[in-house]
């Protein structure tokens, strides 16, 4: 089996035309090397979702080039290309059906995808994410919004991708939840060893996740490092730094000196 | 202290359930100055319905009971909902949890926000595009005219929580209700909405209630605190003494918060007990 890396090379995303054309994404160039944690920070409109949706195959136009697993794909994908990349979305209501069961969303995708066993599939990745079989039948408005964060992850988890995209997958959820959810995310990593990107705005949890962390603005990756050093405050970017000065908690001294530079090239 | 902005007593709420009445508020009480007050819990405990209720958004088949409910001295609990419309908006404002609900999908973003100029402002065409275009650059909405035009599906999801953010300064309420506003946005943009908030509070004297789920922002942001559990209220502090509360609901939740810089192999997470439902 070929390693399951993701390179991104001289990726530009821009969405509407004209006087009105939004550049989401400006020439980015990342690497995540087979079974790495990889993260994505950076400002609120920055292109981190559409990054991550590039990389699932869901936007039409773009120019660069995005490797998976060493192949390079387009946004149209075999059956087995996309069953490699499975994605976590950012709204956990808005990403499950309000009338379809537990059962249903879960089983569909592996319907489609050709599986066998579904049944016994769909059990095992239900106690996977910490579901009980109670909650199998049920509809997403009967769940609480951390077990429905659960079933969004499973769901990603039926296909057995290699490759895991989370887009803020614990930012609706209380502390108790998050930890639940980081914590699975943990052991699963550990138990199929699988590569994936995480986009979050809270810098304790993704230094906390994953190995590398690239900072994001305007479109642009300012800067790459490890974990490590985003949590010991190292990453030398303006704009990094203040993240990090802002990151615990409200401070209106920091107003003054924020980082303006528009960088517009 | 001068006559309290807001006053609960014994709210409930209580849905329907085929094996009879579940209630998920249960006997609440609330006082609140002109001052930040911050409700966190977990989720299902109850935060936005208690929010929902002072709006008078209950939804249906909801049912909601409370022995007072004053607004600035005015009994608000028995209100015909034609008269909580004169009193939302303008008075008091609420920014919801869930934007992409929220807003219209079919409709530019700008235009909803023009029309709640329109509303609570009157004026014509052109000054209520002059001032949306102020609110949206005011949450830092890097190009407002561009915005301006997009649809809510198109909107990154930072992007919508500043719109519903933007729609509030218009009316200019007494007492907003901000139910998770800021949960999807970078520190730094965080930064600047709170402070536009603190400002409102500070200088037009807004009462705000702040429901969230990241302690070290209620912590350092708000005046007072209340940790609400199972539909009550379970403690209320100083918000700077947060990390100093005694129930152990309240120390389990601070526990399972990741440090910068942890190295916990596994994050501790909440084992219930039936008691603190009590
Ligand atoms: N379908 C679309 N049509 C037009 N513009 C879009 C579309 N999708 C995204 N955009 C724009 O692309 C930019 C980047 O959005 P994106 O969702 O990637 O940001 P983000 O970094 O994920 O932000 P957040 O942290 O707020 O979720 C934004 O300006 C957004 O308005
Ligand atoms: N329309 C409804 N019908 C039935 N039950 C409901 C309805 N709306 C809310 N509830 C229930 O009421 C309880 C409290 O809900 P509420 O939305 O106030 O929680 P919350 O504290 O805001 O949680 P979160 O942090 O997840 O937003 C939950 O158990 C929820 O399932
Ligand atoms: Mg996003
Ligand atoms: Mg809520």
């Amino acid at each position: 089996m070929s390693a399951a890396t993701v390179e991104i090379s001289g990726l530009s995303i821009s969405f509407g035309s004209g006087v009105r054309q939004i550049n989401a994404v400006k020439d980015v160039t990342l690497a995540v090397a087979d079974g790495e944690a990889f993260g994505l920070v950076g400002e609120s409109g920055s292109g981190k979702s559409t990054v991550l949706n590039a990389v699932a195959g869901l936007v039409d136009r773009y120019s660069g080039t995005i490797r998976v697993a060493g192949e390079a794909v387009t946004p149209k994908r075999s059956l087995a290309q996309r069953r490699l990349v499975q994605m976590v979305f950012q709204d956990p209501y808005g990403s499950l059906h309000p009338r379809q069961t537990v059962d249903k969303a879960l089983s569909d995708p592996a319907v489609i995808h050709g599986l066998d066993g579904i049944g016994a599939r769909v059990e095992r990745v239900l106690a996977d994410v910490g579901l009980k079989p109670e909650h199998r039948f049920r509809y997403p408005h009967e769940l609480s919004g951390g077990q429905r964060q659960r079933v969004a992850i499973a769901r990603a988890l039926i296909l057995e991708p290699r490759i895991l995209l989370l887009d803020e997958p614990t930012s609706a959820l209380d502390v108790s939840v998050q930890a639940e959810v980081l914590n699975l995310l943990r052991r699963l990593r550990i138990e199929h060893g699988f590569t994936s990107i995480m986009v979050s705005h809270n810098l304790a949890v993704v230094s906390y996740m994953c190995d590398r962390i690239a900072v994001m603005n305007r479109g642009r990756v300012l800067e790459t490092g490890t974990g490590d050093a985003l949590a010991k405050g190292q990453f030398v970017h303006a704009y990094s730094r203040q993240l990090f000065r802002a990151s615990s908690g409200y401070d209106r001294s920091l107003l003054g000196d924020l980082w303006q530079d528009a960088a517009e090239r | 202290m001068s006559e309290p902005v807001l006053e609960i007593r014994n709210l409930r709420i209580a849905f329907p359930t085929l094996r009879g009445s579940l209630e998920v508020v249960r006997g609440l009480d609330l006082t609140l100055g002109r001052e930040r007050l911050g409700i966190v819990g977990e989720s299902g405990s109850g935060k936005s319905l208690t929010g929902r209720a002072i709006m008078g958004l209950v939804p249906p088949p909801g049912r909601v009971s409370v022995d007072r409910m004053s607004f600035m001295g005015e009994d608000i609990s028995r209100l015909a909902p034609a008269d909580f419309v004169r009193l939302r908006g303008r008075r008091i404002s609420m920014v919801l949890q869930d934007p992409k609900f929220s807003l219209n999908p079919v409709m530019k973003v700008g235009r909803q926000i023009e029309e709640t100029y329109h509303l609570h402002v009157g004026g014509g065409r052109r000054q209520a595009y002059a001032r949306t275009l102020e609110v949206l650059a005011a949450v830092k909405i890097r190009d407002p005219e561009a915005v301006y035009h997009l649809y809510p599906h198109q909107l990154s999801g930072g992007m919508g929580q500043r719109v519903m953010i933007a729609m509030m300064l218009i009316p200019e309420p007494q007492l907003l209700i901000a139910d998770e506003p800021t949960s999807a946005l970078d520190v730094t943009i965080q930064l600047q909405v709170l402070a536009i908030l603190e400002d409102l509070v500070r200088e037009r004297g807004m009462s705000l209630i702040f429901i969230s789920h990241d302690l070290g922002l209620v912590a350092s942001f708000c005046d007072r605190v209340l940790i609400m559990y199972a539909g009550k209220v379970v403690e209320s502090c100083l918000a700077s003494e947060l990390d100093r509360v005694q129930h152990p609901y309240a120390r389990g939740l601070l526990s399972s918060v990741p440090r910068l810089g942890d190295d916990r192999p596994e994050l501790p997470t909440l084992e219930r007990d039936a008691e603190w439902a009590q």
